[in-house]
């Protein structure tokens, strides 16, 4: 009897301790979240409206832009979220306004949009892309739309003002998704490329049904459209050189686009995202125009000859062989994308090698970047997803509408894990996400994340990780350069690591990240440490005596 | 050509063959929904044939009734445990809805009981190439494997000259990998992927003419492929194999 209460004893205690021993891991993965949801904290209470309607019009899927800025000047990034709109029948119970929240330095936002200029827009808003076209030193913003777009110049007083029709850059009759500012000609002012997506007209919908359900039409049942590029003239106005550049002959639903200088020959060139229709590489011939090379790069479409659904992108050295690689998201079914730049055509397709493939096959994908959310001096990914189609789990189970974002970490040699568990609660929901900002909002040094979901309220994510390790951070400052240094390679040598990486225009899928570089070290601080930049103009500076964790502002000299 | 099996059927309500030869027409034509009626008006009135089964889960898979489309299949192979078309159709069916464990198995069933099958051995071995984890050694002789003993057992198929042409890309064996695009174009001279697929060899090649004209013949094979896909088609709707 005894014997056998001591045995019944003992295996009370053993699930007692299987109870703990389970749970362990799991509190563990709560105390150890790399993203915090912040959003309400941060005070951030606008909500995004899509004009969603029984019509079922392609653009209510598709908007949602969103940028981290520092409007002010107070060394705070700050974050303008755009709207989207009314359509014939999805009307919206209020006004439809844009969001400027202001960062008061304490993990609180302000809503200054009323004061701002920007609350309101004369059409359907889609996007934003922040960019000093006048050097004046304050972020002006370019906010795409249908079916126009307008330019906001920003007055250094907090507010902006609409100088669309002045510089000339309307882009009218046109859906337009993705802009990006960058220096093609490196003339010393940024300017502008425009994708446009594809006709639309609010008149007479098309009706495509799924499972005897309306839903949205497949994107190839509308046609694409050229893409647009001004030429910024240095005077407050652009001219409009679509054609001139060659830029017009390339027809298609692009949707997203990063500019960096792919084959390092210093001059900017663009990797442009379609939806089913080929993605392109335009390879800047140094005399304003572009030659498309993605059929050499085989970055245009898969092995069986068809175009992917490429909305979102981005370029990063993910290798660390100190050229940029590309991220597209897709499709489900399609996987999101990695192509490798070995330095020659073809590039190579890791989509596989890289376990994106594994990790994207149910998704769709928007937003996307490179991030070294560790600070461990290797970028990893971040992707958010959502699908378009409201009853696609009705005859697909396992292809959710909602879906959950994808942080994954680089091993240093371009192979992917999910870091699921770890990442937070933002990364086990599913959200119709669509624009996706990146940028350190509180300086810590460590990137930070902002997410919009269709009809939703954004998601701003604190990284709670990245400033347990060493980083140095960069603000660039042209002189000869355009003033935010977009265009700029800075190659950072730590104790024989070399690290390189570049002021992107465009990337991701509608918005504007910070502009600032921040390198993470890893755990050790480096012994030596140096600092290469190439400017956009060519001219290259050495830096040392570098100071960790904190940001420096970089100038670019005035003389060689 | 639609008419006349619906005339065939009027006449002849209780001809199994009328039924599923109309669905397979409707389905081949694109109208998958009407091919699900047919299908379904098949089962009720011939409730013990795999054959209208599998028509109906053929149908379902088509408009993306994937569930559905399971329980077809599996009906069908219930019923006919020897017909081919079934086991293939669920191995498809579970692919599609990324159900990847199941399809495997009953990929690598299928391509065991129907070893003379030559679509079984392909679409097995395009299964195989497509999955998303990287391929190793034993995966790769697998997947040669099966293609080839697809090809052995019939030379006729153009997807098997294609998907043998890619693995000979991925080896750098661009002469061979042409021969079999070049097979594969002359099996089936509107397959746009093959002219794509020989473009990308060429260019490899530094041949940017023939890399030229090939393009040209994909793009214009893949805009007519467009224009002939439904002009009302639904976001997500179709299976993408």
């Amino acid at each position: 009897m005894k014997h056998r209460r001591r045995f019944l004893k003992r295996i009370v205690y053993a699930i007692i301790f299987l109870i703990i021993a389970l749970r362990l891991p799991f509190v563990a993965a709560q105390n150890r979240e790399i993203f915090k949801d912040v959003t309400d904290t941060a005070g951030i209470t606008w909500q995004h409206f899509s004009g969603e309607s029984p019509d079922r019009i392609m653009i209510e899927a598709a908007s949602g832009g969103v940028a981290f800025l520092d409007y002010d000047g107070d060394g705070l990034l700050d974050i303008f979220l755009v709207n989207g709109g009314e359509t014939p029948n999805g009307k919206s119970p209020g006004p439809i306004k844009n969001a400027l929240y202001r960062n008061l330095g304490n993990g609180r936002f302000e809503d200054v949009t009323a004061k701002s200029g920007l609350e309101k827009l004369s059409f359907y808003g889609m996007g934003a892309a922040v960019g000093d076209y006048d050097n004046d030193g304050y972020p002006d913003m370019y906010v795409t739309g249908f079916p126009r777009s307008a330019l906001f110049h920003n007055n250094g007083d907090g507010t902006f003002t609409d100088v669309t029709e002045k510089a000339g850059v309307k882009n009218a009759g046109r859906w337009s998704a993705c802009g990006v500012w960058f220096d093609y000609d490196r003339d010393g002012y940024l300017d502008l490329l425009v994708c446009n997506y594809t006709a639309l007209s609010f008149e007479n919908p098309k009706n495509c049904q799924f499972n005897g359900v309306r839903t949205y039409c497949d994107q190839k049942v509308y046609p694409g459209l050229p893409l647009t590029l001004y030429h910024n003239n240095g005077n407050g106005t652009f001219t409009d050189v679509s054609r001139a550049s060659g830029v017009e002959q390339f027809v298609g639903r692009a949707l997203g686009a990063v500019a960096i200088d792919v084959n390092d020959d210093g001059w900017p060139d663009l990797f442009v995202a379609r939806d089913a229709s080929p993605n392109l590489l335009l390879i800047n011939r140094h005399d304003g125009t572009f030659e498309d090379r993605g059929l050499d790069a085989e970055i245009a479409y898969d092995e069986n000859g068809v175009a992917k659904a490429g909305m979102g992108v981005d370029a990063g050295d993910v290798t660390g062989n100190g050229r940029p690689a590309f991220v597209v998201t897709n499709f489900n079914d399609e996987y999101h994308s990695i192509f490798v730049n070995s330095g020659k055509f073809p590039y190579e397709d890791w989509t596989v090698r890289s376990h994106l493939a594994a990790f994207t096959k149910a998704d769709v994908g928007w937003g996307t970047h490179f991030l070294d959310y560790d600070n461990d001096g290797v970028l990893d990914l971040v992707i958010v997803n959502g699908h378009l189609n409201q009853v696609i789990e009705m005859a697909r189970g396992n292809v959710k509408y909602k879906q959950p974002p994808l942080l994954l970490r680089n091993d240093g040699h371009g192979v992917f894990e999910s870091m699921r568990a770890e990442a937070g609660e933002a990364f086990r929901k599913g959200y119709n996400a669509r624009g996706l900002a990146v940028g350190d909002f509180d300086n810590d040094g460590a990137m930070d994340l902002i997410f919009t979901s269709l009809n939703q309220r954004p998601v701003l994510l604190h990284n709670n990780v990245g400033a347990a390790n060493a980083w140095i951070g960069f603000q660039l400052e042209g002189s000869k350069s355009n003033r935010d240094a977009i265009g700029a390679k800075l190659t950072l040598r730590a104790d024989g690591r070399v690290l390189v990486r570049w002021i992107t225009g465009g990337s991701s899928y509608i918005s504007s990240h910070d502009k600032r570089v921040v390198f993470g070290l890893g755990k050790m601080a480096p012994k030596s440490l140096s600092l290469e930049i190439r400017w956009p103009s060519g001219q290259i500076q050495n830096i040392s005596g570098l100071a960790l964790s904190q940001y420096q502002v970089v100038r670019e000299p005035t003389k060689p | 050509m639609m008419q006349a099996f619906e005339k065939a059927i009027n006449m002849e309500p209780t001809q199994e063959s009328h039924f599923l030869e109309l669905g397979q027409a409707l389905l081949e034509k694109r109208h998958a929904d009407t091919a699900l009626e047919v299908a379904k008006e098949a089962v009720k009135r011939f409730p013990a044939s795999s054959l209208a089964r599998s028509l109906q889960g053929s149908a379902e898979l088509s408009t993306s009734r994937l569930t559905d489309a399971t329980q077809s299949y599996t009906r069908a192979v219930e019923l006919d445990p020897k017909d081919p078309k079934a086991a293939l159709g669920l191995a498809l069916t579970y692919w599609n809805a990324n159900q990847v464990t199941e399809a495997a198995k009953f990929f690598a069933e299928a391509a065991r009981k129907f070893p003379d099958e030559a679509l079984i051995q392909l679409k097995y071995a395009i299964f195989l190439t497509n999955l998303p984890e990287e391929e190793t050694p034993e995966r790769e002789a697998q997947i040669k494997a099966l293609l080839k003993r697809s090809e052995q057992l019939d030379n006729s198929i153009a997807e098997t000259h294609f998907n043998l042409g890619n693995i000979a890309v991925k080896e750098e064996k661009y002469q061979e990998a042409l021969r079999e695009f070049e097979a594969a174009a002359k099996l089936d001279p509107d397959l746009s992927k093959v002219h794509f697929a020989m473009a990308r060899v060429y260019r490899r090649l530094g041949r940017e003419d023939a890399a030229v004209k090939e393009t040209q013949i994909h793009n214009r094979l893949k805009a007519k492929e467009e224009q002939d896909s439904e002009a009302d088609a639904a976001i997500g709707a179709h299976p993408s194999r």
